[in-house]
């Protein structure tokens, strides 16, 4: 077990070692001017790919100090006729590149080492102090940005999976175990309509015909969606006054993850029952619903806990639509927001967070399977 | 196709299979039928010039050329197109209240939206595009999928041997396509042309593939670990959220459209594809058939596209199904945020997108989502028929 644990977590790293290698590969290839945002941002330039309000001396400073003018790794092939230092001014970039195609010759690749003065290694170097740089849009720190989004997504994460995982196990049982055949059928086929209902036409309905009283005094129970107050002060005084703003997302999340669940738990639970330990029980006299609720009961368990720890991370994932829906300032609207202006620092904390999160709950979920079934420990040790 | 007309028959067997296969027949039917049915130019107008079809040649050449002085019309069964725009009742008008028409036939039957265009034709309009999308994405994510799922999942980490030769133009070849899909990461410089990837890949296949029988060459073996690797992808692919590929994606591609989308999409939904083919790759290998197949020594391309693709057409039609539903969900949402598409296109996400303007606007947000719905549930139910009947057999 001691090496199984050490051989997953040592993965981790490596695995987190890719992510970043993917994100900034990415992130360099998406048609975007870092330092005419940051230019932006101090004033100076007015809007993108105008040349008026900064000097070539400002871009070039900017550049230096952003370190935007280093190469982007640690080794690159260079066709052999380029220049080894390329122009990063934008209008002597374009310069170069007109030059450079003009020129039709067979080039043949150059293999160029950098050494650790590259972006990439800079990049990481900060990374890994916790240092995620500025955001491009207001100056704030990318640290303090995401953290602020990810108490509003962690509530409504936390809190949305524990009511439907609670709720859907016990609907599962229930519709397994109870004498009234009509109602079991009633709720499996809830629980298949909450499931095959797309989230964001659900979230919608929602908005639509219970915010307001417009169909009935009796639909207006949910608080309308608006802005959160920026007044207050600290996040649980944003909380106290604008909270209730996330109700209407948390009963939608739940809904339509209880519905996966139950159906989850009621074919598990299902499984087991055909099993012969479940038929031994009823001989020896137990009734069906005590052979249900203590013998499997316990075995189906199992692979629901293994769902919990992969949901936390889809459901994280999964926020950006809830989110934008109802307007709440998390971490799926932020990253949202932020690819749709180029803020890439805020872009790489957020993806990162949630690449360790998901690291992390596979990691607890694979310890968990591997307690509970020595097979698999036995088999990769 | 014996086996095809067998799962048919099976899912017609079915009361709800056969409402779900209904569903998607209508979904085709209308898709290719919604010019017909819902234009604001006439089907068959006759004016001196002779009988004209004036919708017939929009769709044929692109224009839709016809005289006004029509002696007589046939006009499809909605009088509006998609995109054409009714001034009189722009500005959301609900289905249930007064609408300034000349005769019902010109009615909004399930109203309009902010600009005044009839939600019922971009409904038949839009159940095209999701078709297509989807079909086009699952089709494309299907073939990687099943491609790298099978190679990982019958070759494991061992199996797949190179010699000397082929490790040194694998090596090569890697750093080639390297050296040119990060043209614009190590130099800024944008290429105008892409056939070098192409060939690269080429030379990458014919040479790893062309040397496997020159045993001679160098006698090491070195065991090429291609399911490491795959698996690697894979828990990449998990912990980046989708969000971020597709974001990104649709922003590296120049111009919005229906390609961009699809190829977005389908880069997207593979690797769900592969991990469930390569599992069930690994289940087959196991099967006696497999192991006397290896034993009598068939060639690892025999064996993969006699024995192994052929048994595994069950999950792969599974996976197919459940694929073209994830990607018309995915699509729907993407128009929902408002991205993928180009603004003038409707499809069924877009058209519920515009309930963000009004929330009062309940006919925009009921019908496409309904639409959407009906869909997906019937292509999920039908993948589940279609695995049922395989675990029958």
């Amino acid at each position: 077990m001691l090496w199984y644990l050490s051989k997953r977590i040592l993965r981790i790293p490596f695995v987190l070692l890719s992510i970043s290698f993917v994100i900034f590969y990415i992130s360099k290839n998406v048609p975007q001017d870092t330092v005419l945002n940051i230019l932006e941002l101090e004033g100076k330039a007015e809007q993108n790919n105008s040349t008026d309000g900064y000097t070539k001396v400002d871009y070039l400073q900017i550049a230096k100090q952003n370190n935007l003018d280093l190469p982007n790794f640690y080794f690159g092939l260079r066709p052999s006729h380029f220049p080894k230092n390329r122009a990063i001014f934008p209008s002597d970039k374009k310069q170069e590149n007109e030059y450079l195609q003009q020129e039709k010759r067979i080039s043949f690749p150059v293999f160029q080492w950098n050494g650790a003065n590259n972006q990439y290694h800079k990049w990481l170097a900060n990374i890994s102090k916790g240092n995620f740089g500025i955001s491009f849009i207001d100056g704030k720190q990318v640290s303090n940005k995401i953290w602020d989004a990810f108490q509003w997504t962690i509530i409504l994460v936390i809190i949305s999976i524990l009511l439907s995982f609670i709720l859907g196990i016990s609907l599962g049982v229930f519709s397994k175990t109870t004498k009234q055949r009509r109602t079991a059928e009633f709720f499996k086929m809830l629980s298949y309509l909450l499931y095959a209902i797309p989230v964001f036409w659900f979230a919608t309905i929602m908005l639509i015909f219970f915010t307001t009283d417009d169909y009935g005094s009796w639909t207006n129970i949910f608080p309308t969606i608006s802005v959160i107050d920026p007044t207050e002060q600290g996040f649980w005084g944003k909380f106290a006054s604008s909270g209730k703003l996330l109700l209407l997302p948390i009963l939608v999340t739940t809904l339509h993850a209880l519905g996966y669940i139950s159906r989850q738990m009621e074919s598990s639970l299902s499984q087991e029952i055909g099993k012969p330990y479940a038929r031994t029980a009823l001989s020896k006299g137990l009734t069906y619903r005590s052979m249900v609720t203590k013998h499997g009961f316990k075995n189906a368990i199992l692979p629901i806990i293994t769902l919990l720890s992969s949901a936390i991370p889809g459901t994280i994932a999964g926020s950006v639509i809830i989110e934008t829906i109802f307007n709440i300032p998390g971490l799926g609207r932020l990253i949202f927001q932020s690819i749709m202006v180029a803020d890439w620092n805020v872009v790489f904390g957020v993806v990162f967070l949630v690449a360790i999160i998901t690291s992390v709950s596979f990691l607890i979920s694979d310890l968990l399977y591997a307690k509970s079934n020595p097979k698999i420990r036995l088999d990769t040790a | 196709m014996q086996i095809i007309k067998r799962i048919f028959r099976f899912i017609r067997g079915r009361k709800r299979g056969r409402i779900a296969l209904w569903i998607i027949l209508s979904l085709f039917i209308i898709s290719l039928l919604a010019p017909f049915i819902a234009n604001d130019i006439p089907l068959v107008c006759s004016s001196k010039n002779g009988i004209e079809f004036p919708v017939l040649s929009k769709l044929w050449n692109g224009s839709s050329q016809y005289s006004d002085a029509c002696t007589w019309t046939v006009k499809p069964l909605i009088p509006y197109s998609q995109k054409s725009i009714d001034i009189q009742n722009g500005r959301f008008v609900s289905p249930l209240e007064g609408q300034v028409v000349s005769s019902l036939r010109y009615r909004h039957w399930l109203g309009t939206d902010a600009l005044g265009r009839d939600s019922l034709a971009g409904l038949l309009y839009g159940s095209g595009i999701a078709l297509r999308i989807g079909l086009f994405a699952a089709l494309i994510a299907f073939l990687i999928g099943i491609f790298i799922g099978t190679a990982s999942g019958y070759f494991g980490n061992n199996s797949l041997k190179l010699n000397f030769v082929q490790l040194i133009i694998l090596f090569l070849c890697v750093l080639l396509l390297g050296y040119q899909l990060s043209f614009g990461f190590f130099f800024g410089y944008e290429k105008d042309s892409m056939w070098e990837v192409g060939a690269s890949i080429i030379i990458l296949l014919s040479g790893t593939i062309g040397f496997s029988k020159t045993q001679n060459l160098l006698q090491q073996n070195i065991r090429f670990p291609l399911d490491n690797i795959v698996l690697w992808i894979f828990e990449v692919y998990k912990s980046i959220p989708n969000i971020f590929f597709i974001l990104v994606l649709l922003s590296i591609f120049a111009k919005p459209g229906i390609t961009s989308l699809v190829l977005t999409i389908a880069f997207v939904i593979w690797p769900i594809i592969g991990r469930y083919t390569r599992a069930e790759i690994l289940k087959l290998k196991e099967e006696d058939f497999i192991k006397s197949a290896e034993t009598s020594g068939a060639s690892s391309w025999n064996i993969i596209t006699k024995h192994l693709l052929l048994n595994a057409i069950g999950p792969a039609l599974v996976s197919f199904a459940f694929s073209f539903s994830a990607a018309i969900l995915l699509e729907a949402s993407l128009s929902f945020l408002g991205l993928g598409l180009a603004v003038e296109e409707v499809s069924w996400g877009s058209m519920l997108s515009e309930v963000k303007n009004n929330y009062r606007a309940w006919w925009l947000a009921l019908f496409p989502g309904l639409a959407i719905f009906l869909v997906i549930s019937a292509l999920n139910y039908i993948g589940e028929l279609i695995g049922e009947y395989f675990d029958q057999n």
